[in-house]
């Protein structure tokens, strides 16, 4: 019988996204397991840290406004700054033609 | 998410594709997020979606971390030492320890394996 590691994520899928990457050679066939792992503790971590501001922000229902909050205030979360930048700033994100004219006038203020 | 302004675009649907090959299951992303929340905890659908955008954020942060490494030191194949090291020099160090234990775990599962085949192996020629 043969044992394996319980992994949550497709291992196909992680080693794809990972070569997305030119510059990415041979992967290790155990990384993608890791990879699964570390995503599980990574997202753990990104959630109990959102919904702390859910919390605060006295609302019942986490949106994506809070993470990107919660992105801004942990330096260790900077490579997450431009993903959040496209959730508009006003409450509860619609994506709808005005929010993104904010978002990308809000990336050229950079 | 949504950044297909074109939406006449014969190739739209091949955009599709390509973003979702670029994205992890967004099944997984929200399972675990319920699992580390309380159980009254509710999450929005972009919440959701833009978890699911960090996520794969993530692995190419790390990866291009580990990657880099490998190409310093001439090796072309990126492996589980890597991917800790890497971890730890982006400020990940909470999460180093837990993957270097899962990696030697791996490690003795597959020295394992290739016993049971050594001794199956036997088995069959005597």
């Amino acid at each position: 019988m043969r044992k394996k590691l319980d992994t949550r994520f497709p291992a196909a899928r992680i080693k794809k996204i990972m070569q997305a990457d030119e510059d990415v050679g041979k992967i290790a066939l155990a990384v993608p397991v890791l990879v699964s792992k570390a995503l599980e503790l990574f997202l753990q971590d990104l959630c109990d840290r959102t919904y702390e501001i859910t919390l605060q922000r006295g609302a019942k229902t986490m949106s994506s406004l809070h993470l990107k909050h919660c992105v801004q205030s942990y330096t260790v979360f900077d490579f997450l700054k431009e993903v959040v930048s496209r959730v508009p700033d006003y409450s509860h994100g619609h994506s709808d033609a005005g929010g993104e004219d904010r978002a990308i006038s809000k990336r050229s203020m950079r | 998410m949504d950044d297909n302004v074109g939406a006449n675009d014969p190739n739209e649907d091949n955009n599709n594709n390509k973003e979702q090959e670029r994205l992890l299951p967004i099944a997984n992303v929200g399972r675990i997020m319920k699992q580390s929340l309380p159980p009254n905890a509710k999450i929005s659908k972009e919440a959701k979606e833009t978890m699911q955008e960090c996520v794969s954020e993530f692995i190419s942060f790390v990866t291009s971390e580990a990657s880099d490494k490998c190409r310093k030191e001439r090796r072309k194949t990126v492996n589980g030492d890597d991917f800790c090291w890497a971890l730890e020099a982006l400020g990940f160090d909470d999460y180093s320890g837990p993957i270097r234990r899962y990696l030697h775990r791996y490690r003795e599962l597959e020295v394992e394996r290739a016993n049971q085949d050594r001794v199956r192996d036997n088995e069959r020629e005597a």
